[in-house]
């Protein structure tokens, strides 16, 4: 489950909004979310910020609930230079980070197939620094691709 | 041997809550556990516990949810990052130890 669309190398951002509508603006032009999706995203942000302190690349996996999205899918941008996002839960620390993942999660059964695919990415660093390096999107989506059929296997 | 509850929850019950419910079931499959797994939101965090009675509660909002006194919480992040994730996993299996 991967659209090359949504798969970019090379964004630079001044913050974590701008970052976010820009991710929000491919799954939305991608027809994967309605208008109300980007907004809804930045609100939950601020209210539950979503860094993840991920072992050697820092990331972030923006998101919202179900109701604005169409169909599940993710938009991975790989930043020029980090930006800042708060770190998950209640403290105060800032992430740097170096990749974000923008979830849309339809709610349904194959969100559950979708989560499990992604959950490694998050976990492994060896994957993210590859992700991190890769030097353009085709090769991004190569990795997945070997990524999402190693999950595949394991099942 | 009686089965285990835990509760999951996270800002919408749907994300990062099904991340970290996959990692505990697959994790207790290894470790032969026997322990249900439920998520919700934090919103509803605190019903839910009231209505299941978890043996431990697992939020990736924080640990100032509000809820029932009595059940620990564990603060889930970092079995998403992956950081430091072996103390939470000894957390959450010293909650879950038979008398």
């Amino acid at each position: 489950m991967i659209d090359k669309n949504l798969i970019v190398k090379g964004g630079s951002f001044q913050n974590y909004e701008e970052a976010i509508r820009f991710g929000g603006r491919l799954l939305y032009e991608n027809g994967y979310v309605d208008s109300g999706y980007t907004d809804s995203v930045l609100e939950r942000e601020a209210q539950f910020p979503t860094g993840l302190p991920t072992q050697g690349v820092p990331m972030a996996i923006p998101h919202t609930g179900s109701e604005h999205v169409l169909k599940s899918m993710f938009c991975l941008v790989v930043f020029s230079d980090p930006v800042m996002f708060r770190q998950m839960g209640e403290t105060s620390e800032m992430i740097p980070a170096e990749i974000m993942v923008m979830l849309a999660i339809d709610g349904g059964e194959k969100h559950l197939k979708f989560l499990s695919n992604l959950i490694g990415l998050f976990s492994d660093g060896t994957v993210l620094t590859r992700i991190k390096d890769a030097k353009d999107s085709e090769s991004i989506c190569r990795i997945l691709k070997e990524f999402e059929q190693f999950n595949l296997d394991e099942s | 041997m009686q089965e285990k509850k835990v509760l999951i929850c996270c800002a919408n019950g749907v994300a990062t809550s099904t991340f970290v419910a996959m990692k505990c079931k697959n994790k207790f499959k290894e470790l032969g556990i026997n322990a249900a797994v439920t998520t919700c939101t934090s919103l509803e965090v605190k019903s839910k516990a009231q209505r299941l009675k978890p043996d431990l509660i697992i939020s990736n909002v924080g640990k100032t949810i509000s809820v029932p006194e009595g059940i620990p919480v564990v603060y889930g992040v970092n079995l998403l990052s992956g950081k430091d994730a072996d103390k939470t996993w000894e957390e959450i299996l010293a909650c879950l130890k038979t008398e």
